[in-house]
Order: C-alpha cells, then sequence, then structure tokens
C-alpha cells in the first residue's frame, strides 16, 4: 500500500519538495511505522460522564511518507495526536491501538504502553510539533536552555553540545536566538525552534498539528516542504492533521478523512479523497438554483455572477467609487488592534444588497476588527464606514438605533454570544422586544426551526446545549433582526460538517427572502469559492 | 479488535498535570458548607454568649475546666460567655463594615465604569486616582489615623474598616463592567438598538452584583481582622463592647504570667469565624459566576 | 477571541512599549502630590479632635516655650485654618524640623532616625525567610495538585493567613519565652546591657521576626502554588513531557520557575501587608521600631510623631509599588511589548 500512495502523490506534490527522485535511490529503507487501529477515544465530559470524539480510527503511516489526516475544526484530530503522545485528559478512555513499528523492536503500542514503557518511550519515538510553537515553550527559559535540556535526555554527555550544534543547523536556527526567550522570538523563528527541539534526538514519528495556522500562501508552503522533507528525505513517518485542503494537496502521500469520530478514504488515492472533500464543501453553497438572484438590484457591472476572486472594484484600495452606491461600505479604512497595533491600513470593501460577499484570509490578519469595524463596534483610526452611501459616525450606542439594527454581526465565537443567565428563548426576543414587537413561544420556535433546531432548545440555558447550537442560535437571533447586512465571521470554523450545512442554508434562504446583503469572512477558501458571489482576497 | 471494551490508558493519572483539572472544578459539597456557615454566622449574631458576664474577683484566672470550658479572665470573668459575646461584636462590625464599603465601591466603580468611554473618561480617572490614592497606604496605618484623629468607638472603628476597604469592590466593580462592555451578548444587544439603561438593568447589573455579594463576603474576614487588630492596639472598642481583639489584648500581662487560656483559646475563636466565614465565601464562589 | 490573541505573537518585536524612565517619572511626580493630600486631610480632619495640631506647625521651637506662650499660641491657631497650619507644618518638615514628639519627648527626626533601622531589619529579614518558605511549600504542593500534601499544604496556609499576627505573636511569647524558656519575651535588647551586642539583639530577634515572616507566608506561598499549578497545567508542561525531560526536572525547570516570576513582580505590592503586619508584631514584642511608635503616637495623641510615620508609610509604599511595576519588566520581557 505504500508504494502505491507514493507514486500517487507525484501528481500533487510540488516540484519544490520532490527530492529524491522517481529514479534515485533515497539513503533510508521504508521499513516499519505508525499503524493506527481502531483507535476510539472518549473524553470526560466535566460531569461525570464521557463524550466520545473518536470512534473508531484506522490509519498507516509508513516511514518515509507523509499523511495528511484532514477533517474540520472540532472533529478530534488533535486528540488523536494526543492519544498517540499520552497526553490525553486525566479520566480519557481509549480502545484500540497505535503500533509503532520499527525494523528490528517489538512492535509497541503508543496509546497504551504501560507506564514503565512510556517512560522510556516519551520523547524517543514521537516528536510532537504543536499548532502554536511559541505558546509550548516554557516562557522563562531561553532557546538555549530548552535545547541543552533535551540533549542532556536523549544523547551521551560528551555529544551534546555537538548534537544540539547541529540540530540548530539543520532547522536554521540562527545562533543568536541562544539566549532569547521564547517570547522574543517570532512566529516563524518559533517554529524552527520547535522543530530543532522536537527533532533532537532523531524520533522516527513526525506528529504535525495544524503546521500551516496563520501563515500566508508562500510560507505556508514551506512548512509544508519542510515537512515533506522530514518524510521523504529523513526517512521518517509524518503525521499531518489539518483543514487546510491545499496542505493536503501539496503535501501528502496519502490523505485520510475523519469526521464523527471516524476515519474514511485510507487506501484511496490523494486526489480522489480532496476531490471529495471538495465536493464536500460545494454542496454546502446552493449555487445551482441561485441564478436569478444576479439581477438584483444594484448590481454593479463589473461583477460577473459566479465564484470569483478579487474583483477589482472590491480589492483593498480600490476606487473612490466604492463607498458610494448601494450598500455598507468601508471606505479607505486604518485598522488597529487594541492599544495600536497596526492591523491593515487602506481597506476599501463594499457589501452590495442581495449579494454575498466573501472575504478570505488567514487566521490572524484582522478578519475580526475588519468585520467589527462594519458593523460599527470598533472605531477604525482612519477612513469611513458608509451605509447607502452616507459615512456612519461613532459605535455603539453613539450611532442611533435604527441605522445600528440594519447591521447584524454574528461573532465567530459564539459561547459568549448569549447572556449565560438567560435562556434562549428569552435571547432570541431579545430584538423583537427591542423593536417593540411583541413574541411568544411560537415566534421562538419557528426560529429555532429556521436554522433546524427543535423548539425544546428555547427552555435551556447555553451552557446546556453543544456550541454547534448555540452557534445557529446566534445565528437565528441576528436573522431576527431583519438587518439589511449581515456579516459572519468564521461562521463554519468551530462546527461540524452537518452544523456547517445547516449555518450556509439557514444564510441562504434568508438572504432570498430579504434579499439582504451577506458578508462571510473565512480562511476556507473552498467555503467561499462556491457560496459567496464575489471573494475578495487578503 | 473493534470489539474491545473502554480502557483508561496505564499511568495516565500519574502524569505532573494529571490533578489540575480536578483541583481546580472542586465543590461539589459547597450547599453543605454554606448552610454550615450560614448557622454559625446566624447562631453567634442572635446572641449566643449573652450569658453571665459579672466580674468576681475571686475566680480570677481559672484554668479551662467543665464549669468554664475557657477559663476565667484576669476579673473572674467566665472567657467563653466574654468570647461569644466578642465574637458577635467582630462579626457584627465586619459585616457592616464590609457592607458600607460595598456600597462605596459599587457607586464608585460604577461611576468609574460607565463613564470610562465617556468625556474622555475624566470622571473616571479622577476615580482611579483615588482608589490608587487609597490603595496607596497601609490599611492599618490609615485604619489607626482614622480611629486616633475621631477618637475610639463602635462608629470609628466601622469606619475606619469601611474607608480603606472600598477600593477592592470599586475596581472589580469598573474592570466588570468594562470587560462586559466587549462581551458578545452586549454587543448583540447594543447591535440590536439597545440603550445603556437596557444594557445596564438587564445584562450588567445580574452579573456584577453576583461578583459584588461574593467580594461583600469575602470582605468579611478581612475586616474582622482589621478590626481585631485596631482593637489590640487600644484603638478599637470600650471593655463593655469588647470585641474578640479587646479580649486577646487584655490577656498580654496574663501570658507573661503563664496563663495562656485567655490569649489562645479566644484567638482559636477568631481563627475560627474567619476561615468559617471565608470558606462560605469560597463555597459561594460558582454561585456568584452564574451559569457561564 | 481566539482569533484576536492569536495575533499578536509577530507583532510582539515591534513594542508599543512606555518608556521605563516615564513610569519613574510619572511616579515620582504623583509622590509629593498624594504625601500632600494625605497630610491635608489630616489637619483637617485633626481640627475636631483632642489632638494639639499647634505642636505640629511650631516645629522643634515648641521645645523652648513655656506654657502661657504656647496658650496663646493656640487661642491664634484656632482663628487659623488647617490650611494654613498644614503649610506651616511643610514650611518647618521641608527644612528638616519635623516637630516634636510629645510622646517620645525628643525631636520627630531622631525618633524615626533612632527607631527606622529596627523596622528595616525586621521587615527585611522576615521577608526574605517569608518568601523562601512562600516557595517552598508553594511549589511543593502545586506541583502535586490534589494530592494529600497539596490539601494539607493549602488548608495550612489558610488557617495560616486567618491567624492574626498579634495572636500567633503572643502564643509564640508564651511557649518559648514563657513555657521553655528559651528566649525573650521582648524589646530588642536585654535590659542590663548597655551596649547593642549582636548575639543579644539576635536572640530577640527570632520570635518577632519567625511571627512576621509567617503572617506573611501564606500569601507567597499561595502565589507560588496556584501559579505553579497553572503552568503545570499550560501546554509547555505537557509538550516538555512530550519531549521526555525527567518528572522532576520538569517540575523544577517548567512548573515551578515560571512560577517564580509573578512572585517577582508583586513582592513590592506586599509593603502595605508588611507593614501592617510590623505594626502588630512590634507591638506585641516591644520591638523599638517606628512601627510600635505609630501605634504609640495615635495613643498619646502625638500629632507631629503621626503626621511624620504617616508621610514616611506612604513614601515606602508607593515606593514599594514602583519597584513591583520595574522588577516587572525588568524580570519579565513580555510585559510592554504587548498591545491591548
Amino acid at each position: 500500500m505504500s508504494g502505491h500512495g507514493y507514486a500517487e502523490s507525484r501528481d500533487v506534490v510540488l516540484p519544490a519538495s520532490q527530492t529524491a527522485g522517481p529514479g534515485g535511490t533515497p539513503d533510508w529503507r521504508p521499513v516499519g511505522g505508525l499503524r493506527v487501529e481502531g483507535l476510539g477515544v472518549a473524553l470526560p465530559d466535566g460531569r461525570g460522564g464521557h463524550q466520545t470524539v473518536l470512534e473508531q480510527v484506522d490509519l498507516r503511516v509508513p516511514r518515509g511518507r507523509l499523511v495528511v489526516l484532514l477533517g474540520p475544526s472540532g472533529a478530534g484530530k488533535s486528540t488523536l495526536l494526543a492519544a498517540l503522545l499520552g497526553l490525553l485528559p486525566t479520566g480519557s478512555l481509549v480502545r484500540g491501538h497505535g503500533w509503532w513499528e520499527d525494523e528490528e523492536a517489538e512492535p509497541v503500542d503508543l496509546v497504551d504502553p504501560g507506564a514503565p514503557a512510556r517512560e522510556r518511550l516519551r520523547g524517543r519515538v514521537a516528536a510532537w510539533l504543536p499548532q502554536a510553537p511559541v505558546g509550548a515553550l516554557t516562557p522563562v527559559l531561553t532557546v538555549g536552555h530548552h535545547l541543552t535540556e533535551k540533549a542532556r535526555v536523549h544523547v551521551p554527555a560528551g555529544q551534546v553540545q555537538a548534537s544540539v550544534r547541529s540540530a540548530m543547523r539543520r532547522h536554521d536556527v540562527e545562533p543568536q536566538w541562544w539566549r532569547r526567550l521564547p517570547s522574543q522570538l517570532s512566529g516563524g523563528q518559533a517554529q524552527r525552534v520547535s522543530n530543532a527541539l522536537a527533532l533532537l534526538g532523531d524520533p522516527g514519528l513526525v506528529l504535525a498539528d495544524e503546521p500551516t495556522t496563520g501563515l500566508d500562501r508562500p510560507r505556508a508552503r514551506a512548512a509544508a516542504a519542510g515537512l515533506t522533507a522530514l518524510a521523504h528525505d529523513e526517512g521518517r513517518a509524518v503525521l499531518v492533521v489539518t483543514h487546510d485542503l491545499r496542505l493536503a494537496e501539496e503535501a501528502a502521500d496519502a490523505v485520510v478523512e475523519i469526521d464523527g469520530g471516524r476515519s474514511r478514504g485510507a487506501d484511496v488515492p490523494v486526489g480522489e479523497v480532496i476531490a471529495r472533500a471538495r465536493r464536500a464543501t460545494h454542496r454546502l453553497a446552493p449555487h445551482a438554483t441561485t441564478g436569478q438572484r444576479l439581477t438584483a438590484p444594484g448590481e454593479g457591472p463589473a461583477v460577473g455572477g459566479g465564484p470569483a476572486t478579487g474583483g477589482a472594484p472590491h480589492t483593498p484600495g480600490g476606487g473612490p467609487d466604492e463607498g458610494q452606491g448601494p450598500g455598507l461600505a468601508g471606505v479607505d479604512l486604518t485598522l488597529r488592534r487594541g492599544r495600536g497595533t497596526l492591523v491593515r491600513s487602506g481597506v476599501t470593501l463594499r457589501v452590495r444588497p442581495d449579494r454575498t460577499t466573501g472575504l478570505m484570509a488567514p487566521s490572524g490578519a484582522g478578519k475580526t476588527t475588519l468585520l467589527r469595524a462594519l458593523a460599527l463596534l470598533h472605531r477604525p483610526s482612519a477612513g469611513q464606514v458608509r451605509l447607502d452611501g452616507r459615512p456612519v459616525h461613532g459605535t455603539g450606542y453613539a450611532v442611533p438605533a435604527a441605522l445600528r439594527r440594519r447591521i447584524a454581526f454574528v461573532p465567530q465565537d459564539p459561547r459568549q454570544g448569549v447572556d449565560p443567565r438567560w435562556t434562549l428563548g428569552r435571547s432570541l426576543l431579545e430584538p423583537s422586544r427591542l423593536a417593540g414587537r411583541a413574541g411568544d413561544d411560537t415566534t421562538v420556535a419557528r426560529m429555532l426551526d429556521r436554522v433546524g433546531l427543535a423548539p425544546e432548545l428555547a427552555g435551556r440555558r447555553p451552557d446546556e446545549v453543544s456550541g454547534g447550537q448555540l452557534q445557529r442560535v446566534v445565528l437565528a437571533r441576528a436573522l431576527t433582526l431583519g438587518a439589511d447586512f449581515l456579516l459572519l465571521d468564521e461562521p463554519t470554523s468551530m462546527v461540524d460538517a452537518a452544523t456547517a450545512r445547516a449555518v450556509v442554508r439557514a444564510v441562504h434562504e434568508h438572504q432570498h427572502a430579504t434579499g439582504c446583503g451577506v458578508l462571510v469572512a473565512s480562511h476556507d477558501e473552498e467555503l467561499l469559492r462556491t457560496w459567496c458571489d464575489v471573494v475578495v482576497e487578503w | 479488535m473493534t470489539a474491545e471494551g473502554w480502557r483508561e490508558v496505564a499511568g495516565a493519572r500519574s502524569r505532573p498535570w494529571a490533578g489540575t483539572r480536578h483541583a481546580v472544578a472542586r465543590g461539589g459539597s459547597g450547599p453543605w458548607w454554606v448552610a454550615l456557615g450560614g448557622v454559625v454566622v446566624v447562631v453567634l449574631l442572635l446572641g449566643a454568649g449573652a450569658a453571665d458576664q459579672r466580674a468576681d474577683f475571686e475566680q480570677a484566672f481559672l484554668p479551662p475546666s467543665a464549669e468554664h470550658p475557657f477559663g476565667t479572665d484576669q476579673a473572674g470573668r467566665d472567657l467563653l460567655a466574654r468570647s461569644l459575646a466578642g465574637a458577635r461584636v467582630s462579626l457584627l462590625v465586619g459585616l457592616v463594615a464590609a457592607l458600607v464599603s460595598s456600597v462605596v465601591g459599587v457607586v464608585v466603580g460604577g461611576l468609574a465604569g460607565s463613564l470610562a468611554s465617556r468625556a474622555g473618561g475624566v470622571v473616571d480617572g479622577v476615580l482611579m486616582r483615588v482608589v490608587d490614592a487609597v490603595n496607596a497606604l497601609p490599611h492599618l496605618v490609615l485604619g489607626i489615623v482614622i480611629v486616633a484623629l475621631l477618637g475610639p468607638s463602635l462608629g470609628s472603628v466601622i469606619l475606619s474598616v469601611a474607608l480603606t476597604h472600598w477600593t477592592t469592590t470599586a475596581r472589580l466593580v469598573r474592570a466588570e463592567l468594562l470587560a462586559l462592555e466587549g462581551v458578545g451578548f452586549v454587543e448583540a444587544a447594543v447591535g440590536a438598538g439597545a440603550g445603556r439603561w437596557w444594557v445596564l438593568s438587564r445584562h450588567l447589573l445580574a452579573h456584577v452584583m453576583g461578583r459584588v455579594v461574593l467580594a461583600t463576603v469575602l470582605m468579611v474576614p478581612h475586616a474582622i481582622m482589621h478590626e481585631s487588630a485596631l482593637s489590640f492596639l487600644g484603638l478599637g472598642l470600650p471593655d463593655d463592647q469588647a470585641s474578640l481583639g479587646t479580649i486577646i489584648e487584655q490577656s498580654r500581662t496574663a501570658v507573661l504570667a503563664g496563663h495562656w487560656w485567655p490569649a489562645v483559646l479566644p484567638g482559636l475563636l477568631l481563627v475560627a469565624l474567619s476561615l468559617v466565614v471565608f470558606v462560605l465565601g469560597e463555597r459561594l464562589r460558582p454561585v456568584s459566576w452564574g451559569r457561564s | 477571541m481566539d482569533d484576536r490573541r492569536r495575533v499578536r505573537l509577530p507583532t510582539r518585536l515591534h513594542p508599543a512599549r512606555p518608556p521605563l524612565t516615564g513610569l519613574l517619572v510619572g511616579r515620582l511626580l504623583l509622590l509629593p502630590v498624594l504625601v500632600a493630600v494625605v497630610t491635608l486631610v489630616m489637619f483637617a480632619l485633626a481640627q475636631r479632635t483632642p489632638f494639639d495640631p499647634v505642636l505640629a506647625t511650631l516645629g522643634e521651637r515648641a521645645l523652648t516655650m513655656d506654657g502661657p506662650t504656647l496658650e496663646a499660641m493656640r487661642d491664634r491657631a484656632s482663628d487659623t485654618g488647617a490650611v494654613q497650619q498644614w503649610a506651616a507644618w511643610w514650611g518647618n518638615a521641608l527644612q528638616g524640623d519635623l516637630g516634636v514628639s510629645s510622646s517620645q519627648r525628643s525631636p520627630v527626626s531622631t525618633v524615626i532616625a533612632q527607631r527606622l533601622p529596627w523596622t528595616l531589619g525586621l521587615m527585611s529579614a522576615a521577608l526574605v525567610l517569608a518568601v523562601l518558605g512562600g516557595v517552598l511549600v508553594g511549589g511543593l504542593a502545586g506541583t502535586r495538585p490534589g494530592s494529600w500534601a497539596d490539601r494539607a499544604v493549602g488548608g495550612g496556609l489558610l488557617a495560616t493567613q486567618a491567624a492574626p499576627p498579634f495572636w500567633v505573636g503572643l502564643v509564640a511569647v508564651w511557649v518559648f519565652a514563657v513555657w521553655l524558656g528559651w528566649l525573650p519575651t521582648g524589646g530588642a535588647t536585654s535590659p542590663g546591657s548597655g551596649s547593642v551586642e549582636a548575639l543579644d539583639v539576635l536572640r530577640h530577634a527570632v520570635l518577632p521576626v519567625l511571627v512576621l515572616a509567617l503572617s506573611q507566608l501564606p500569601w507567597f506561598g499561595l502565589v507560588v502554588r496556584d501559579a505553579t499549578r497553572d503552568a503545570l497545567a499550560g501546554v509547555p508542561v505537557r509538550a516538555g513531557w512530550a519531549r521526555g525531560i525527567p518528572t522532576a526536572r520538569l517540575l523544577r525547570q517548567h512548573a515551578v520557575r515560571p512560577a517564580l516570576l509573578p512572585l517577582v513582580t508583586v513582592l513590592g505590592v506586599r509593603v502595605p501587608e508588611l507593614i501592617t503586619g510590623a505594626v502588630l508584631v512590634e507591638t506585641v514584642f516591644s520591638w523599638p521600631g517606628v512601627a510600635s511608635a505609630t501605634v504609640d503616637s495615635a495613643l498619646r495623641l502625638d500629632f507631629p510623631l503621626l503626621a511624620a510615620l504617616t508621610v514616611l508609610t506612604t513614601v515606602l509604599v508607593v515606593l514599594g509599588n514602583l519597584a513591583a511595576d520595574v522588577a516587572y519588566r525588568v524580570v519579565d520581557p513580555r510585559v510592554g511589548r504587548r498591545d491591548g
């Protein structure tokens, strides 16, 4: 099976990462690797019970191969890594195995090797590349301290210095960082330190958690190439968990999908898995039925129907006419975060009525700040927010209530979106009450139904429902507002595929009925391209 | 192979961090502690120890016995009755002082917090500088100065405690109000057209009051400490309103003569009282933080 | 939320950091204002009390005045307001004349010069012991969360915190001085000896220092315990464990050591509590420091001494806070580099 996966990868791996040519003989022998069989994990839910996160995961990562485990956030990808590393929360239950097979030695079960064996194994077999490298380093210890400390554990005393130096060379850790604390490193520097640290002592298995989070395209590509090299050039077994389809496409020798706690596609060629994942995202957006909206009033001729990238009038710094037409527009905005870090300047963006605009940017690029500025919650340092061509001044209370109601903002994290002391029904009725309309149980039931939730939820409190349900409740409340503009911040990033579909469908139906303008900010290119009329790329 | 049942990973409970989750999320016995603490407080306030406190100099410095479980003091008074009466005074002073300081704190913190984003934050700035200034003085020294200047009495002791302890509540209330300003559900209400009063009365008040009640309860042990320290220094209450601090102060010469009980036993009662109220407050913490 | 937090990382190297000197200058400018306000309030309050601010405004001249003159001065003073008296006091104070202490029968400046070293010695010795002890028990408890050791230390620290220092002092006097007879009951030197002998002072200092340290220890212990527990629950410890770092070293370097950071930075903030403790401990042990003199001056209506000592403590507390802020920036390079 390994040969098959390798051959498949030839089509998709970028030339840059191909170091061992098809005819060349690598200096490692592809023997052994990771074999996960029937792995299930149930995490304690904090109330004495357990919640099953992984039902049944089967996958193989032979040495010399890079396998991508693909799935949405919250699918249990990180839990899988934690299980292999022995880092599951106390009280977790497991079943199945994660065998590590090495040429000469007996296979060991990384999931549950027994306490004495774990003591021998940790740090020697598996290298963990955590999602946020800065946060995984101890803040009060220097880079040098971290490196020598690990070297002392794994290398005979006489070779500590030499092995640290060679690890630093191999992973481009510059000598002048030796005395720096983790907080004094940039994200990219910390990444390199973290890699050097994890691979010191030459572990055969590499477990990388979302390696491209927060990186722009070129840096994400470089990270992917680095991981490919670990597999193809150094002969390690590399398992990457991610939701980044592009990373899978560029780097994977094999792709395994995970959804609903089960793995799929272990033996299917990479291209097919990715194509299937694409189609699944396509299904999210019911575009086939919406051709008639292209003639909606206010439609500029410059913008064509259907998916398009970076239509000229929408690129940041676009023409001055951007703020003039109907719609919600930010004109030449300068956005700062907190006490003044510049996020971006010269941002111009218009949300047109009855159109869905996508804003694509990696996590941390300032999408939230822009959306909050457009929602009149955050004051831009410069530039204007215009509503149908007229500038709106101030934020929050300073804006007339009638204007505020025209814009609805749905934040990324629903957990603080509703008052934790209120029942969901009361929260749902708040906009109606504020608008002076009466509402009762049937109104609430109708609102819940619109987002695919049962009417019983009205009596529950926020801590009694799941994150996905809460997300839809927050959306339902935003829809009741009857706003002209709906701003969604990463609406599908924290939910499973089913909830994501429900969210997209509800927004779509609402837009169809009311003709409101929708702005979707996301890092998920697939979602935006299939859902939106126009996609603006940051 | 999948038919295998669930199992716990061997050695998972001996990971270095294994206890952290448990240690943070404890507190299942909350209602019991609250009930116990409540009973103690009510019994004390309702006047246990209102019994006989007559002086009888022939009975001076009797060691603890069945008749006098705490022994007797230099005037032959039963120390148990006197200590319970003292504990009631201490608790009363502590409660009233905590309440007064909370009221001051809520008013100042509420003003500062709700005006922080208005008029350039001038009011907020001034009020917070006052808080800094009061905090820049050691509480006991400030308390000594206040009592010394106003003369020792129940009122001045309460005032002294209240005037030095309100800053904690003020800071808390202000911080809560400011933090809630950017929270999702408040922004959602504002976005739906809510005015300041709507948000304050329907969202903020309930949230802030939970914290304030907790802070007030947790301030009571502080206030009791403060009062007893003042009384011990001779700046507190007169002999006929003796608090536990006064009783311990009066035992200083007795201790040098080897009579340990007039100091040790009332002191233990003071420690127990502070602990009961403190634990009561800690057990209330999850309740006051609401269902968030 | 998460989004906003994550983005800080790359921006840290380009700080919008308020300079340290700005902080120092700002605080040191605020200090005289604060001291002036505090004393003004004191003079205003003293108008309606048995205190005699006239003695304070006269300064050391009061020593040489006879009764009738003082009476005349008092009559005139009752006409002048608190502000004039306050101004006069500051006029003298800035020339080094803090007035005469009626309770100590000597100039206030002399009283302070004689007593301040005793207090500073007591406080610094107790602080060192309290920090060392706090780190020890806090680290012990924090690295074993939920264990019996953790619960015992936690309960013990809470009980110690609930025990007033004056009561602990009295119990210590009874046990070690009266019952066992090992140590003196109070004072700083033996009554017979005229000179100050190091060994004698040490014997006298044992109990006061220990009691003051014990009164401060719980707080340090609890801070270290909680911070250690937080560090233990964080990703770096898991990452270190996954790297194979031996457990003992992992606990020491990756859990307790990060916890010392908050401790160092809050030392200065504890100055008020330390002063409070010193007032009580000095009183119990008749330690000849400024803290017990504060109580004496209040009890004996000695306004000049009380005013001067209040100014002194205010200055100490402000400097302590300033030290905490400076330490925070020097020790933790992350502070002041972050936005928002």
